[in-house]
């Protein structure tokens, strides 16, 4: 387990540092000088010079790199010259509200999908169990921003139940305010949820210490909320850490399209602004997110399957 | 003693059996329908529009839904109905230029990591594991905003990104074979590696992944019309479903109809290509899993 | 009668771990020998079966020989050439006048062509492109004793049987020298093993190649070799003629073996003896004879020597590692 564990680190780590070489190479191979894109056609030949030293961009690549590195160590993430402010401090001003939304969201799915699934389980192949099957899928496919903007018009235009832009004030209307924008990220992971925890109740209720209790007389319902439920839970957690990058692109969406702050809308706003700085900034931090859930479900993974651990 | 008279686990293979079987899944059924008619749209579209899908002020502005104008028109006057017909194109050629360089390269990548030396296997693997761990859309948007927003650059992120999944995939299959007693056989026979994999490996190895590549579609189509969507797909005043969302969102309150009328064929062309890629999965190969 | 194929000295070595792994644990051997110093030869038209049980390195042996494994150290050398160290291409030529028969008969066969294209494979590989494949396949499956229509057929619509049948007639297609074949009769039904290797003798003798058998099953060893192999932790222990070794084994560890067989002839004195404890492990191997763990007649010195060849007095051809020989 421990030599796993390390080797798990050290491959989290390998594959954070590739993907910060990558995405600074790419965005130092665009054509264009993203100072002269920064400042506006009409700035002079001394302004640009100005701004490439402000940016670091005068120096060799490498050292460009190191700097780069050194001060992600540093939590330092660059400077947006746009803003003029550090860009780790813009990027941590909107991340609370993604992590809000995204946590919303799965927690709703979850606490919906979780008795549904555990239904099918118990009434296979009954009515309920194959239109829960069928909507799963079709909730799935359907892209969320289609699902936003249609629940936007539904329930905040038609019948202006709930509120349609921004994040609220306070925490009861900031609640309010997430309504909307968690069912369109949730619905399609009930489908998603309620099928894993059906597929693993059902294995877990043929194994024999269920049959067991089964032959004591206890109650369906009692069997499965008390002794199958731990353990048919236990894949639907280590998914999550995976679906990470499935929520933040559908955070991206639904912030656009409920006007909400957040990364995902920080994002759009800096790629059609073509701030650089601003766009690496986010898209590492989301990377890193990605990479530290991944990891964190696979050790989950292995501490539960130790089979798991072979693989590597 | 251990019978070898029963049949070895492998993919189902058998075409005819398997068609049977599509009949009876009626999800699968509804599924090719959508696929069919949607394709058939996007090949016939031209014969099929009422109005010059770009040009502006066939009709008044934001006009409601009638007879001349089936879906009613948007704030520059076009027409809905003929641009979502039109439409229908850009997703199809998205989905079926990138599925199907990410397929090629994925393939080549897989087949090179599953049976080249250990070192260059573990390297593309990193590489692969990176490339997946790029944050789904926004890493998407952060290139196009690199490249400039075109069609283009829409394929060429979504090649790059749904890649790193068929490689892995063809490589765990490629190194389960790598070791098989018939490899093992063609190899005393003094077969070279090139025609091991053309010959032994590739044709076992494409079923699966073809597969994989159509359950991709409706995320492709759903990455398509989100990049559009959010203005960073195909340029205007190009016709694509995402972009009249897009226009429609801007006017919800005025003129729903074009949020309705732009967000239907999205949906309607996911599910089709879902339920049609799940009823194939479950018929030829049931145990594929993406998270390989 | 003439060498066709001499084995010298020849050891395989396999890694079990990685280096970080072998550091964690505190392994400082991470190898394990699969074949260690084996030497024989065939003789042309000949047939040696190596035997023992599984682990014991006999399919390593087999693999290394046609080159799927590289050897260690140690030469092969096939019809006067060193045939050890040759690359793929160099290889080739060799590989057209030996084959090889895998254990499993149906997995051998690559499951998405027809029996003709398995069977034009050997042709195909060697690029002899003027060759009629169908009146090849038709040719293959009438020396096998298989119908013709077959030619149409995919592995997984063959019996194991049929499937043995097929990789014979492949093996075979090119005329080869030498036949390699690890367990023919695995996995087959008793009457089944009688007719494929009916099917082996009689294609012998018509075509005159030597054959290296590996397996466990005595009976085959009896019936169908010239000389036989005793493998043991991938050393051999004995070897000698077959008609000798069955008359009169001098390693314990034959005794033993030939003792579990179920012989045939019902006069037979049952003089069983049963081998104690388990196959120890290639990780460790036991100090002086390797066999001491497992032996009932084992002395102070077989723990502490490691006992060379020996030959018998009056058949030189016979020898054994064994300081207290039957």
């Amino acid at each position: 387990m421990w030599l796993y564990l390390l080797k798990r680190l050290a491959l989290a780590i390998a594959i954070i540092a590739i993907a910060v070489t990558l995405l600074f190479l790419m965005i130092r191979a665009v054509p264009g000088d993203p100072a002269a894109i920064l400042l506006g056609p009409r700035a002079t030949p001394e302004m640009k010079a100005q701004l490439h030293h402000q940016m670091g961009l005068d120096k060799p690549l490498v050292v460009q790199i190191t700097t780069f590195f050194g001060g992600l160590l540093r939590g330092d993430l660059g400077f947006d010259v746009f803003g003029q402010k550090p860009v780790a401090d813009i990027v941590f001003e909107q991340l609370p509200y993604t992590i809000e939304l995204v946590l919303f969201s799965i927690f709703w799915a979850v606490v919906v999908a979780v008795p549904l699934g555990c239904y099918s389980a118990m009434r296979r192949n009954s009515l309920v169990d194959q239109v829960v099957g069928v909507v799963a899928v079709a909730t799935l496919a359907i892209p969320s921003f289609v699902m936003a903007v249609y629940a936007l018009l539904f329930f905040a235009v038609t019948l202006r139940w709930l509120p349609a832009i921004g994040a609220g004030d306070g925490f009861w209307d900031g609640l309010v305010h997430l309504i909307l924008p968690g069912f369109a990220i949730g619905i399609g992971w009930v489908g998603y949820i309620s099928r894993l925890v059906r597929a693993s109740m059902l294995e877990v209720l043929g194994e024999n210490h269920i049959r067991m209790a089964r032959a004591f007389g206890i109650s369906e319902w009692r069997i499965v909320a008390r002794y199958a439920m731990p353990l048919a839970i236990l894949p639907t957690v280590t998914i999550l850490g995976v679906g990470i990058a499935w929520l933040l692109s559908s955070a991206v969406f639904i912030e656009v399209v409920f006007a909400r702050p957040g990364i995902g809308a920080l994002i759009v706003n800096a790629v059609t602004a073509r701030n650089y700085p601003v766009v690496m900034g986010a898209v590492l931090v989301t990377t890193i997110l990605i990479v530290a859930a991944t990891t964190l479900s696979d050790l989950i993974n292995a501490f539960l399957d130790p089979r798991t651990r072979e693989k590597l | 003693m251990a019978s070898v008279e029963t049949t070895r686990p492998e993919t189902n293979v058998a075409i005819g059996p398997g068609l049977q079987q599509f009949r009876k899944n009626r999800l699968g059924m509804l599924g090719a329908a959508l696929v069919t008619l949607i394709t058939a749209i996007a090949i016939f579209a031209p014969l099929m529009i009422m109005h010059d899908p770009v040009r502006i002020m066939v009709g008044p502005r934001l006009a409601d839904p009638s007879l001349h104008y089936l879906l009613g028109t948007d704030q520059l006057g076009r027409d809905t109905f003929s641009r979502i017909i039109m439409g229908s194109r850009i997703p199809l050629l998205v989905a079926f230029v990138s599925l199907g360089s990410s397929l090629a390269v994925g393939l080549v990548l897989g087949l090179i990591a599953g049976f080249g030396p250990r070192w260059l296997d573990n390297l593309l693997v990193l590489f692969f594991d990176t490339i997946r761990s790029f944050p789904g859309i926004i890493f998407a948007l952060a290139m196009v905003a690199l490249l400039g927003p075109s069609l283009a650059s829409v394929i060429l992120v979504i090649a790059i990104t749904s890649m790193p999944i068929y490689a892995r995939v063809v490589r765990t299959q490629t190194e389960a074979l790598r070791s098989s007693e018939y490899v093992a056989a063609e190899r005393s026979m003094g077969a070279g590696t090139t025609r091991i994999l053309a010959v032994h490996v590739l044709p076992n190895v494409i079923g699966p992944l073809l597969i994989l590549v159509s359950m991709d579609v409706p995320a492709v189509i759903a990455v398509e019309a989100g990049l559009s969507f959010l203005g960073m797909g195909v340029r205007p005043p190009t016709p694509d479903w995402g972009a009249i969302l897009n226009d429609g969102f801007n006017y919800i309150d005025k003129a729903p109809w074009l949020v309705i009328a732009g967000g239907i064929p999205i949906v309607l062309a996911t599910l089709g290509f879902t339920f049609l890629g799940e009823a194939l999965r479950e018929i030829f190969d049931p145990k594929l899993r993406k998270d390989l | 009668m003439s060498g066709l194929l001499r084995v010298q000295d020849l050891s395989v070595r396999f890694r079990t771990m990685g280096s970080l792994k072998a550091l964690a644990t505190g392994t400082k051997d991470p190898y394990i020998d699969a074949a260690c110093g084996v030497s024989f030869d065939i003789r042309k038209g000949e047939t040696l079966a190596l035997v023992g049980e599984s682990g014991s390195g006999k399919s390593t042996i087999a693999r290394t020989v046609i080159g799927l494994q590289r050897a260690t150290s140690g030469s092969i050398i096939f019809d006067g050439q060193e045939i050890g160290a040759l690359s793929g291409s160099e290889r080739k030529p060799y590989l057209r006048r030996m084959a090889m028969m895998f254990q499993d008969p149906i997995a051998s066969l690559s499951p998405r062509l027809t029996v003709r294209s398995l069977l034009g494979e050997p042709f195909r590989i060697h690029g002899l492109r003027d060759i009629d494949a169908a009146a090849e396949a038709a040719r293959l499956l009438r020396m096998v004793g298989l119908p013709e229509d077959f030619a149409c057929r995919y592995p997984h619509q063959l019996s194991g049987g049929q499937a043995r049948r097929v990789g014979i007639a492949r093996a075979l297609a090119l005329n080869p020298d030498l036949l390699i074949a690890d367990e023919p009769t695995a996995g087959l039904d008793v009457s089944v093993q009688g007719e494929v290797l009916n099917l082996l003798a009689r294609l012998q003798n018509e075509l005159g190649m030597a054959i290296l058998i590996i397996t466990h099953n005595l009976n085959v060893v009896r019936h169908m070799t010239d000389r036989m192999a005793i493998m043991y932790l991938g050393r051999f222990i004995e070897v000698g003629s077959t008609e000798l070794i069955f008359e009169h084994p001098r390693h314990p560890y034959t005794q033993a073996l030939l003792a579990a067989n179920p012989d045939p002839d019902p006069d037979a004195v049952l003089n069983r003896i049963e081998l104690k404890g388990e196959v120890p492990s290639l990780m460790r191997r036991p100090t002086g004879c390797e066999f001491h763990t497992r032996c009932r007649y084992a002395q102070d010195i077989c723990r502490r020597v490691f006992p060379d060849h020996s030959t018998s007095s009056d058949h030189t051809e016979h020898s054994f590692r064994c300081h207290f020989p039957a």
